[in-house]
């Protein structure tokens, strides 16, 4: 029924040296990556990055200007898409509108010749996949926005593609929607085992779904990783920054002490009697007298009111005044005003210790060295 | 439009413009000019049920004598025969061209676009008499064919076309183009592709436009007269019998005529969006 797995440990894809070009503008820009049998593996960046281009090449739509795509092993570089072992889910589904949702999902059996009743079997099968076997006499007109992008998603996995490519499938449904389709999609991924090639602006979704992600920007990849090595060890700020918000401060390396480098930030300010403000950051290759960009996450920020503070003795400590806080729900984001460096943001789990945290309090803000990260200083 | 007409009108309130309370008035303007407009063909139709020959009013009675005259009338049944053939002829001919044309024209450029549907659409504004003169001179002087009904039927899809192409661009200019890249993705080739999702949607539009080619075609008279020879079709058999004299067949002739094209066109602009 389906054919037979690659003998070899070839990749489910491998891009090399991919490039396409629209006029002027460099859309891909030297492309290499691997996509593994079986992983889920998403593209993400802000728009106009390149990454529904690539998607776009590896279903066949565009063909690169240089660099070669092979599916398993095959070279596909110059392969239409109707002769590529991939099926792809549209962003705005693409449903015949004058086919039933049956005749939709068959379409692709049909076209291969697939005879009943194992094309019935099939369809059947895949619609209860995406739980939408109740639809199946339903004209594509007639179907909610939710109960569309099942069928989009039935009418591709219907054909078992060796790659099913999926572009921002849930960027037009609403946000609850969203969330739930993003759980079944995920389920879909496990129970198939098909490898899911996945693009998206959402970082959110990206960071939930996928086993691998590739983040794009300006026709580039800048860094593939699992989802926790992005958010952890981001290659640069972009990438940083893309994936969750960041806090970045520049500074000179002025002590290194056990491994722990002590950092004083660009423009020194003692203003109010309070401590020396400082930066600390796992040494690693730094030495004394480097300039640095140090980098942490808003979760990985304490706060404390100015006189209960109790820093630990080589993490970072800086003095400032809260001009913000906003309530989110489940957590609090706090922006705190430091002298000499940006405003530095601040996201706790909403609970008794941000008692006394209020606009205009002076407060101690600071981190543990390990929290924090080095940016290569050219990064944006 | 008086004061006293006005509920609230206070000092500084503009008396607002009222509409007028007159619809006899309307109605009669109206009624004036469909008149003028409808006056000639329901003479005409009402006469041809006329039960005696003499067009005067009030009829006398109702008959379908000269509709029975009609179709013993070997000349006017030729003629129709030709007419039809005509029409079937243009239709299949100028239906298909219209979609290749509205299709080929996406691949062009915006600007190159406009320009080549413009220089298509121009013999709707070309005077008739002088398309029959250059399809004579076209057909008969350079390529030698002999006046016939198959020269006659070129000049009607030539005068359909420009109307077939607007009505396939307009349908085509609508089409989702991307449930096609939907198609090829399932593994439809370009055939398959238009067959199986762009024809069936885009059909409506392709019977549209190849009814109103028929319509043109049936009640075409200029170029028939120019370049069919002896091959005479209803319009030109009408014109004929117009010069001999106005008798009462005429009128049953006629109303065929308007009855088959109003029909066709109907059935036109009920399959697409460019109303005429």
């Amino acid at each position: 029924m389906s054919e037979p797995r690659p003998q070899t440990g070839a990749p489910a894809f491998s891009i090399q040296g991919v490039t396409r070009r629209f006029g002027d503008v460099l859309a891909v820009d030297d492309l290499w990556l691997d996509i593994h049998e079986g992983e889920f593996f998403s593209l993400l960046g802000p728009s106009g990055c390149g990454k529904t281009t690539t998607l776009r090449m590896l279903a066949g739509f565009e063909t690169p200007d240089e660099g070669t795509i092979a599916l398993r092993g095959r070279d596909v570089t110059e392969t239409p898409p109707n002769r590529r072992d991939t099926n792809l889910v549209f962003q705005h589904y693409e449903l015949f509108p004058h086919m039933t949702v049956f005749q939709n999902v068959a379409y692709g059996l049909r076209l291969r010749r697939v005879r009943e009743p194992e094309l019935t079997a099939r369809v059947r099968e895949a619609l209860r996949i995406v739980r939408a076997d109740e639809l199946a006499d339903r004209g594509a007109r007639q179907l909610s926005g939710g109960q569309q992008q099942r069928v989009a998603l039935a009418r591709a996995i219907v054909n078992q593609p060796a790659v099913l490519l999926l572009d921002e499938p849930l960027s037009a449904l609403d946000v609850k929607l969203r969330k739930q389709m993003q759980l079944e999609l995920k389920a879909i991924q496990h129970q198939l085992g098909t490898t899911f090639v996945y693009v998206t602006h959402d970082q959110e979704e990206a960071l939930l779904l996928s086993d691998r992600i590739g983040i794009m920007s300006r026709g580039r990849l800048l860094q593939v990783a699992t989802p926790r090595q992005l958010y952890d060890h981001p290659a640069d700020g972009f990438v940083a920054d893309f994936v969750g918000s960041l806090n970045v401060f520049d500074g000179r390396v002025a002590e290194i002490r056990d491994g722990i480098a002590t950092i004083f930030p660009g423009a020194v300010a003692t203003a109010d009697g309070g401590p020396t403000p400082r930066l600390a950051v796992t040494a690693g290759a730094l030495t004394v007298g480097d300039g640095v960009r140090v980098a942490v996450r808003p979760e990985r920020v304490w706060v404390a009111p100015a006189d209960q503070a109790a820093a630990e003795p080589d993490g970072a400590l800086l003095s400032g005044t809260v001009s913000t806080v906003n309530y989110l729900g489940a957590v609090t984001q706090i922006t705190v005003a430091v002298p000499g460096v940006p405003p530095v943001l601040i996201q706790k789990t909403s609970d008794g210790r941000l008692t006394g945290i209020d606009d205009g309090v002076r407060v101690r803000i600071g981190w543990a060295p390990d929290a924090a990260f080095v940016l290569p200083r050219d990064g944006t | 439009m008086t004061a006293l007409n006005r509920p609230h009108a206070g000092s500084s309130a503009r008396p607002r413009r009222r509409r007028t309370r007159r619809p006899w008035l309307s109605a009669l303007l109206v009624g004036a000019v469909m008149l003028f407009l409808f006056a000639p063909l329901i003479v005409v139709v009402a006469f041809s049920f006329n039960s005696i020959p003499r067009m005067s009013l009030p009829l006398a009675g109702l008959s379908l004598q000269w509709y029975q005259g009609l179709l013993e009338d070997p000349e006017v049944r030729q003629a129709l025969t030709r007419s039809l053939i005509a029409a079937v002829v243009t239709a299949l001919i100028a239906g298909p061209l219209g979609v290749l044309a509205a299709l080929g024209l996406r691949a062009l450029s915006e600007r190159l676009r406009t320009i080549v549907l413009g220089a298509m659409l121009l013999p709707i504004v070309v005077p008739g008499l002088l398309l029959a003169v250059a399809l004579a001179i076209y057909w008969n002087g350079l390529l030698g064919q002999r006046y016939s009904l198959s020269v006659a039927i070129a000049g009607h899809v030539l005068l359909a076309l420009p109307f077939v192409i607007l009505t396939m661009n307009a349908a085509v200019s609508s089409f989702r183009f991307s449930l096609l890249d939907a198609a090829r993705d399932l593994g439809a080739g370009p055939w398959q592709a238009f067959r199986d999702i762009l024809f069936p949607l885009i059909r409506p539009a392709v019977e549209g436009a190849a009814l109103l080619a028929a319509a043109i075609s049936l009640d075409e008279f200029i170029v028939t007269l120019f370049v069919g020879g002896r091959d005479t079709t209803l319009p030109v058999l009408m014109w004929g019998r117009v010069q001999r004299s106005v008798d009462p067949s005429l009128n049953a002739l006629a109303t065929t005529l308007l009855a088959a094209t109003t029909i066709l066109a109907l059935l036109a602009a009920r399959r697409t969006t460019v109303k005429l």
